[in-house]
């Protein structure tokens, strides 16, 4: 009785031991739903199709899948290798791209690039920065509070008026009171309509303009800022140093008494500017005395019948004081007598 | 000494025992052979959790339907992240139907009509309606939406949306939104919670809606009082909170009042401890775009299907290769 129980136990430990070899091949989940050899035929034709269709990422997913049933695929194994160098390096390519792109000022051709390198990359987390950030309005811009700063002249210096404040000490969790601040970076709203991105060479060029500007290379300044406007007229930066170069050029050229190259100069500068209004005054008043020696040269010259350097004279009174109605009179009056002395000559 | 006739039979079953080192769980794609009762939605069901998300199966196999024996592969995770492909990549509208309480009740009738007929034109058009915790989930990159995928949205809370509009939902099975704010849920001709509840229990989320009367707070304009900031953004926590607790649901999303797309309201809706806020400002949704700043199409209830076709701009096309 005992013997029959006996091999009937080593039978089922036997089973046992068959099953759980069995067990060890496959996945329980394949095994229950689906034969391997064919599965794996079937994902290696998808992933051939996948390939095909350049869905990159697609084809790997199955190639890795055949890594579930079969470990050691050597095919699965090279075609992986294979597929994620290609995804790889073509990813990094259009990575690299995107960077050029967005360095030019092309944002339409960055964008498509980093969608690319997203699309062979999905884990590009850097690509996905940038094309939010190139995409996307920011609701903030942060600002490194210098010594001497308060709610009040920020919001001053990026509102336009003090009125701000209060925005910028809430959205800071900062005490609308606060008197005194410390230095920490802070989040200032941008509540105006959506400025330009600026790219990263943009602002290596902005960096450039600032250099010369400094140096006092002011001629230099503006061929490096008037493109740069040309582009992106909202440019705050550029046309911060735009303006700081024009009046400090525009005074020289005053110094110099080229009064209209100087009036040329400050019609260049948007906004407001420290000095300019003064300068402007100065300038103005300085260019109608100059516009009051030609026209007396002018009416010297008519006297003495140089009736041609008479027009010369009065034409310089005009550019330099564009109302003189004396001088546009003489212009006409020396202008006719010429023209009536060329006839009587003629005939 | 009977026993040592044991040790062998010991040894092999310790070793099965053992786990084979070569063996994972399927990590991305499940190979799955269709049986003699299953059918798409059995399917979806049985893998996926759920027969809405038959299209997974459909999308990554390229099939219509399945047949007894067939070899279907179905992806476990994002497969397809921001809807990027070599030919361009998805977009998402999100349809904002208006409140229906200045409706009146002549309306209500030719509104039913066109709404149905809306509803209709979606399901003949193949258009997939979403959830718009799925529509957030795509554009963090963390979810693949189906094709041709439309979210629905509703700044509602009158009787007359649950009387009229939810029954129709109901009856083509789409999920939407429903922007509520909790102030007035419950008062005379508006929506009750019980009500809410209900609309939830089929399949429609409830999100908090910003009123135009609590934006109008928000004075001086555009630098408002930082007392009027504090109040408003307490409102809105506040807001939040109460749906979160009488429907024991999460409310992370916000509905800007109308023409309210400022930066204000993202900073204030963020500093309220919501995760997403929906605008006004009309257009489809890249992954890319700001989730605070999520483009809603206004959409008249008594629109033409002329006019509403405009709305469903669903895939850009463009050579990503």
């Amino acid at each position: 009785m005992i013997r029959p129980l006996r091999t009937i136990l080593h039978l089922t430990i036997g089973l046992f031991v068959l099953a759980g070899c069995a067990a060890g091949k496959y996945p329980l989940s394949h095994t229950a739903t689906v034969d391997p050899a064919p599965t794996i035929a079937a994902l290696t034709a998808k992933a051939a199709v996948y390939e095909a269709a350049d869905e990159i990422q697609l084809a790997l997913m199955c190639w890795r899948s055949i890594l579930d049933f079969d470990p050691d695929n050597v095919e699965a194994l090279d075609h992986l290798n294979r597929l994620e160098m290609l995804a790889a390096r073509r990813a990094r390519e259009a990575y690299l791209e995107g960077q050029k792109a967005l360095a030019q000022g092309q944002p339409q051709m960055a964008r498509r690039s980093l969608l690319l390198t997203l699309r062979l990359n999905p884990k590009a987390l850097e690509a996905r920065q940038q094309l939010h950030g190139l995409m996307n309005a920011p609701s903030f811009r942060w600002h490194s509070l210098q010594p001497g700063e308060s709610l009040a002249n920020l919001s001053l210096q990026f509102y336009g008026t003090a009125a701000g404040a209060d925005l910028i000490a809430f959205v800071n969790d900062i005490p609308a009171n606060a008197e005194v601040l410390v230095p920490r970076r802070l989040k200032i709203p941008r509540l105006a309509a959506p400025r330009p991105y600026k790219t990263q060479r943009t602002k290596q060029t902005l960096a450039r303009a600032r250099a010369l500007s400094q140096a006092g290379q002011h001629a230099k300044v503006l061929s490096i800022t008037e493109p740069l406007l040309r582009a992106n007229p909202k440019l705050s930066q550029a046309v911060t140093l735009q303006n700081q170069s024009c009046y400090i050029l525009g005074k020289r050229l005053f110094q110099e008494k080229r009064y209209t190259e100087a009036r040329q100069m400050l019609a260049k500068i948007q906004g407001a500017q420290p000095g300019l209004e003064s300068l402007r005054a100065e300038l103005d008043q300085a260019m109608r005395q100059q516009a009051e020696v030609h026209y007396r040269d002018g009416v010297k010259y008519f006297l003495n019948d140089e009736l041609e350097r008479a027009v010369e004279s009065w034409r310089l009174t005009l550019e330099l004081d564009p109302e003189h109605q004396e001088a546009a009179a003489g212009i006409q009056d020396a202008e006719t007598l010429l023209q009536k002395l060329k006839t009587v000559e003629e005939e | 000494m009977r026993w040592v006739g044991w040790i062998p039979l010991l040894v092999l079953w310790f070793s099965a025992c053992a786990p084979p080192p070569q063996v994972r769980p399927p990590t991305e794609l499940m190979a799955v052979s269709v049986g003699p009762e299953d059918d798409l939605d059995e399917l979806a069901r049985r893998h996926l959790g759920s027969p809405a998300r038959k299209w997974i199966i459909k999308d990554f196999n390229q099939i219509e339907d399945v047949t007894e024996g067939q070899l279907v592969l179905i992806p476990r995770r994002n497969y397809r992240p921001g809807g990027l492909a070599p030919d361009g990549y998805q977009v998402v509208p999100v349809l904002a139907y208006p409140d229906l309480a200045a409706v009146k009740s002549e309306q209500a009738s030719r509104i039913v009509d066109r709404f149905r007929e809306q509803m209709e034109f979606i399901l003949a058009q193949g258009y997939n309606v979403v959830d718009i915790h799925q529509l957030i989930a795509f554009m963090n990159f963390k979810a693949t939406l189906p094709p041709r995928a439309v979210v629905l949205t509703f700044d509602d809370q009158s009787r007359l949306f649950y009387d009229l509009i939810f029954p129709i939902l109901k009856y083509y099975q789409f999920t939407g939104t429903l922007f509520v704010s909790p102030a007035t849920v419950g008062e005379e001709s508006m929506v009750k919670w019980s009500q809410l509840r209900e609309m939830m229990a089929s399949g429609l989320r409830i999100q908090c809606r910003f009123l135009k009367a609590d934006a109008a707070r928000l004075k001086p304009s555009p630098f408002p009082k930082s007392a009027r900031l504090a109040a408003v953004v307490s409102s809105l926590a506040a807001d939040r909170i109460r749906i979160e607790t009488i429907l024991s649901q999460p409310c992370p999303y916000l509905a800007y009042p109308d023409g309210q797309v400022a930066v204000l309201m993202a900073l204030l809706a963020e500093k309220a401890g919501y995760q997403a806020g929906f605008n006004r400002a009309g257009g489809s949704n890249s992954f890319y775009r700001d989730v605070f700043a999520v483009r809603r199409t206004p959409v008249k209830w008594s629109e033409d299907l002329d006019h509403y076709r405009k709305h469903f701009e669903v895939f850009r096309q463009e050579a990503l290769k």
